[in-house]
């Protein structure tokens, strides 16, 4: 994808941590022994899809109080990572940990997660999802959710078939955003929906993320992003071919995220 | 265990629900089968064409009892593309995600299966009972069993019996399920495609195959031999073969579940 220009220009990727120290966690609960140093942590992962590696060999922490995005181009690999941290799909190769544990049933209660795809079928009703994430987590904030749905526009008899894709995006993006929990997870929040739905999620992402906690965002599109994200990193090809923060960036390219993913990706 | 019990009530609604309809045409079907055959509906044919109220009537049994199998395997049928839809499908994120074990997740769906089917047999048993006064060919069936045995002097127990054979029956049902479950969790092994759809085919009939296999060295080890000296040795032998099938199914459904449980666990790839 990036021609020889860009490779001359680009540096050697650089899998930093984040720099910016959280503040100390308040609510959550997380397990013994962990020190809330990283919250996420990937070594050396690999997926592997026959005889291609759509995941070759990344590895990153998260620090608490972070919103990191990672961008790139279909088929970059992006979901795959997304869902072997969710513990979805498993890791061929390395090591991947949430709160000091490996994805499995534990490691739910830390993470709360936004599929690209609705994560429900057509004849779900909002209400059904809405009993099942009360009944589910501890931590969801019904009554909070309540009133983001109504703000929103959204009934609670409406059927997930029968929506936009923005209105439905919109109303998964709140239940998975009225979770106190450690890890947000978000794969495409804002790519198949209208600009003013957009700003919506950004600011149910700001407002409700927890002082502890980390947003991960993984998008093909960084221009809404750019506004909200700490750190960057730019996937590619299953590799991570860049990663800091917005300011490193910005002060190492002299140019915005979004204008240094268009140049990368010539898109 | 609330999480787990609060799951099984989702599934157990969702494949009751659907499974209604099919329950419901049967129970309709019941109904207009006890009208046909009663006094009022004769008095409208003839004697010249009383053949032709026979055959009627023969019909409407025969439609009903395929109508009562066919709502049994429905229940079977909606119970695996329940499981399918909400674990193996792109849209059954929100299900993994929720902190609780895969085991749980198969779990819940056959036990689902099964309560409705336990549900569906209650309703149809009922309705058989309720139309069985009207419908005197069934009356006669179910009165007749009894009747010859103590008139045969046979030591022959019919309440067991039917108890026996509605477990042979939740057994097998339970066992089809679980062999589906297994099959369609086969298929997690390979990327989707056409490759998916052959492996959850041959796996299904590889499954029965082992199945049978196994039923007839449990059999055979059981010391159980088909005997048609007399009447007494056949009910025995068939008492037999009952419960040590039966038994059999259900240590096979808990195999297959384990073993759809942890193909899920390590291979999942919805």
């Amino acid at each position: 994808m990036a021609n020889d220009n860009n490779k001359k220009n680009t540096k050697k990727p650089t899998v930093r941590k984040a720099v910016k120290k959280a503040a100390k966690p308040a609510a959550s609960a997380t397990p013994q022994g962990f020190d809330d140093e990283i919250l996420l942590s990937l070594k050396n992962v690999k997926k592997r899809y026959g005889n291609i590696y759509g995941v070759n060999d990344i590895s990153f922490d998260i620090e608490p109080g972070r919103i990191v995005a990672i961008l790139g181009p279909d088929g970059s690999g992006k979901s795959s990572v997304a869902r072997m941290i969710c513990g979805l799909t498993p890791a061929s190769k390395g090591e991947i940990k949430i709160c000091g544990i490996k994805p499995s049933r534990n490691t739910k209660q830390y993470i709360s997660f936004l599929p690209e795809i609705p994560f429900v079928n057509d004849y779900t009703k909002v209400s059904t999802v809405f009993r099942r994430y009360k009944a589910f987590f501890k931590d969801f904030d019904a009554e909070k959710a309540e009133k983001l749905i109504k703000y929103a526009g959204i009934k609670m008899s409406d059927t997930f078939g029968r929506m936009s894709a923005t209105t439905m995006q919109k109303a998964q993006a709140i239940f998975v955003m009225c979770r106190k929990t450690r890890l947000y997870i978000l794969d495409e929040p804002m790519t198949h929906i209208e600009p003013k739905a957009r700003d919506f999620i950004a600011k149910l992402i700001l407002s409700n993320m927890q002082d502890d906690s980390s947003v991960l965002i993984f998008s093909r599109i960084p221009n809404e992003l750019e506004k909200i994200i700490d750190d960057v990193m730019f996937i590619h090809r299953g590799q991570i071919k860049l990663a800091g923060t917005v300011d490193e960036v910005k002060s190492e390219y002299g140019k915005e995220v979004s204008a240094l993913y268009r140049e990368v990706y010539k898109c | 265990m609330l999480k787990f019990l609060t799951l099984f009530i989702k599934d157990f609604c969702r494949v009751f629900v659907r499974s209604l309809v099919y329950v419901l045409i049967a129970v309709i079907v019941s109904t207009a089968t006890s009208y046909v055959w009663s006094d009022d509906f004769a008095s409208k044919f003839p004697i010249q064409v009383a053949y032709r109220l026979n055959a009627i009537r023969y019909c409407s049994v025969g439609i009903w009892g395929i109508l009562v199998m066919f709502a049994a395997v429905m229940v079977v049928v909606t119970a695996c593309q329940w499981f399918g839809e909400d674990i193996l499908t792109n849209r059954s994120y929100l299900n993994h995600m929720l902190p609780i074990y895969t085991w749980e997740l198969v779990l819940s769906k056959a036990l689902a299966g099964l309560a409705v089917l336990c549900v569906t047999a209650l309703i149809l048993t009922y309705d058989v009972l309720r139309v069985s006064d009207s419908i005197s060919i069934v009356g006669d069936m179910l009165g007749i069993i009894p009747d010859l045995s103590k008139s045969d002097g046979l030591d022959f127990d019919l309440t067991m019996f039917i108890k026996l054979g509605v477990y042979f029956v939740l057994m097998f049902c339970l066992y089809i399920m679980a062999t589906a479950f297994m099959s369609l969790s086969l298929g997690q092994l390979v990327s989707r495609g056409i490759g998916r759809s052959v492996l959850i085919f041959i796996g299904f009939f590889a499954l029965v195959f082992i199945s049978m296999f196994v039923l007839l060295t449990v059999v055979k080890a059981a010391g159980i031999t088909l005997s048609f000296s007399s009447i007494q040795s056949i009910f025995d032998t068939a008492e037999n073969t009952l419960k040590c099938i039966g038994n059999t199914n259900l240590v096979l459904s808990v195999l297959f579940m384990t073993g759809a449980s942890l193909i899920l666990t390590y291979r999942l790839n919805v």
